[in-house]
């Protein structure tokens, strides 16, 4: 864990949970992408640099993920350095509360108030604003998260942030967390026709060829959705259709699991609402999903 | 056309569905408080400073809910002036489906998102970063927006937004959308402390004395509460609490009130935790909440 991984002339990544990547704009002067978990991270990160003699500029984030967004807090302290994120990250960067309230779908009790799905605030800057660096191409990647973005060095490295699990953490989790279902598939397609030298994945291995992994991605997000609708032969309840899918996939459910897959079901369910594959209608009071024909 | 009442030397107020504040900077440059629900109220505004030879300098919002926003894209293209309202608020001002999304817990679908859609990156200014002219000031009322504020003119006129349920609404509707119950209680206790003339909450019974319906609202905080507790009893899932609170206040389940009433309830459970009221736990992979031992 925490070993310093050149990629491409001048990019690299730290090995880590959500991988932080790190390009080197001159001599001294690096930028990150992401900046991982937690304060700890943002230590371990520092003492990379210093072994390395490398000035922290700037971290540029992909998505406001707290397991992306962690370690800014304390590196800006470290460096004040600049934060960079773009459209509604940047919001949720600097009011990390929005997390798990979106989330959860209110104000988040207690066990969500948790470092793993709320970071500390940092001060956050739009993409291409002063300081920014110009020679790094952002790339719009939504779906998983509302504005999450990859980025391109000038060395042909493309750091694809959370567009794609690994094939073992499919295996084992077989759900991936999403936001917009019909943006992540677009995503996927535009990652498969995307050319680079490397592709670095925050939570799977780095590749030179990416397109098996997409495509196993995209498979699950229709078993997924085909879970689901099975599930909803008989009208069901989301509490109904959340605690079936947990059996199904056998998984093991917490709180963070609670609203991380809630989430990504009640977004898949919208998904599939508004393709007419499913329908959502009231029931004295309760609002049942069931799927169309 | 929209009428003016005066609420003192100054400051006015247009007496709508949702109330507009209309200051005056200067013999003829006014600012607004809020614009109304839609565009049309907007252009309603125009009218009449069309017709009274104002000019808009610029428009402060309360908080950034669409049925206060409305008239702030026309208006601020016609004058070309700026609109504020809270950095926080700002980020559901700017994305249009924000708010949608975080009152569902997920993506919206198309009902929820064409309801609750924001007007999007109009050019919302920060008020942090704003130094109002002399004569105007404000306060955070958090609670049923995460950052809305009061606005006080040099009348001592109050425009409160949304910290208030009006009295009919307590007979009414009495679960009121909130994000924070901690923040909205907080609120009503500052709202007692105010010093004022004049008292307008958005949705109207104009007071000069705010402290009898802070009180009611508190009190009716405290009975949702107590409702969902007992609603709680030994372990319910957040599905059958919902249709609970649907059938105790009368609302007809719809996907706009699953959004809005569930969106509040969660709040409200979330706050009962703190409290020590209630306990969250799982039962074969389901959620459900049940009432503490010692509460």
């Amino acid at each position: 864990m925490y070993e310093l991984v050149q990629v491409g002339e001048k990019s690299y990544y730290i090995e880590c949970p959500a991988k932080i990547g790190i390009y080197r704009q001159t001599e001294k002067d690096v930028f990150l992408i992401d900046s991982g978990n937690d304060k700890d991270a943002g230590k371990k990160v520092r003492k990379i640099l210093d072994e390395q003699g490398w000035n922290l500029k700037g971290i540029l984030n992909t998505h406001s993920n707290a397991d992306h967004i962690g370690g800014n807090a304390y590196l800006q302290r470290q460096y004040e350095c600049r934060i960079f994120a773009g459209g509604i990250e940047k919001a949720f960067t600097e009011y990390p509360v929005l997390e798990p309230s979106f989330l959860y779908g209110g104000y988040p009790f207690k066990e969500l108030r948790h470092k793993f799905l709320m970071a500390k605030p940092s001060l956050v800057q739009e993409f291409g604003s002063e300081g920014f660096p110009e020679e790094v191409e952002v790339i719009d990647l939504p779906g998983h998260f509302f504005d999450m973005t990859g980025f391109r060095t000038p060395d042909g490295t493309v750091f694809l942030a959370d567009c794609l699990s690994s094939a073992a953490s499919l295996e084992k989790y077989r759900i991936s967390v999403l936001y917009d279902a019909a943006a992540y598939l677009e995503t996927l397609d535009k990652v498969e026709r995307m050319e680079a030298n490397i592709f670095v994945p925050s939570h799977a291995q780095a590749a030179e060829d990416i397109v098996p992994l997409v495509r196993l991605n995209r498979e699950k997000v229709f078993e997924n959705a085909q879970e689901i609708r099975d599930i909803c032969k008989e009208p069901v309840s989301f509490e109904t259709i959340l605690q079936s899918l947990f059996e199904r996939l056998e998984l093991e459910m917490n709180y963070e699991q609670y609203v991380l897959v809630g989430s990504t079901v009640r977004s898949y369910l919208a998904w599939m609402k508004d393709q007419g594959q499913i329908e959502g209608f009231f029931e004295k009071n309760m609002l049942l999903w069931k799927s169309v024909g | 056309m929209f009428e003016l009442t005066k609420a003192g030397e100054r400051t006015y107020y247009i007496n709508h569905s949702t109330i507009i504040g209309v200051y005056k900077l200067t013999d003829k440059e006014v600012c607004l408080i809020d614009t109304g629900r839609s565009r049309k109220d907007g252009e309603r505004l125009q009218a009449l400073f069309e017709e009274q030879g104002w000019e808009l300098k610029f428009i402060l919002n309360t908080h950034t809910h669409i049925d206060h926003l409305g008239g702030n894209e026309y208006l601020m293209k016609t004058w070309g002036c700026p609109a504020y309202a809270t950095n926080i608020d700002n980020a559901f001002a700017n994305y249009e489906n924000l708010e949608a999304a975080y009152m569902y817990g997920g993506f919206p679908n198309n009902t929820l998102s064409n309801i609750f859609r924001h007007p999007g990156p109009v050019g919302f200014r920060d008020i942090e970063d704003f130094q109002l002219p002399e004569g105007l000031e404000y306060i955070r009322l958090p609670g049923h927006s995460f950052g809305m504020i009061g606005i006080k003119t040099s009348d001592n006129v109050w425009f409160i937004g949304d910290s208030v349920l009006n009295s009919k609404a307590l007979e009414k509707y009495q679960f009121g959308y909130l994000v924070d119950v901690a923040g909205y209680l907080e609120t009503l206790e500052l709202l007692k402390e105010l010093e004022g003339n004049l008292f307008l909450p958005s949705h109207g019974d104009i007071v000069s004395d705010i402290k009898p319906l802070a009180e009611k609202n508190r009190n009716n905080i405290e009975d949702n509460i107590a409702g969902i507790f007992k609603d709680c009893g030994t372990g319910v899932n957040f599905d059958d609490l919902l249709k609970k609170v649907f059938d105790r206040y009368g609302i007809r389940g719809d996907m706009p009130q699953y959004a809005l009433s569930g969106s509040t309830l969660r709040c409200y459970l979330s706050y009962m935790e703190e409290q020590g009221l209630v306990i969250p736990y799982f039962e074969d992979n389901l959620l459900k909440w049940k009432q503490a031992q010692d509460a």
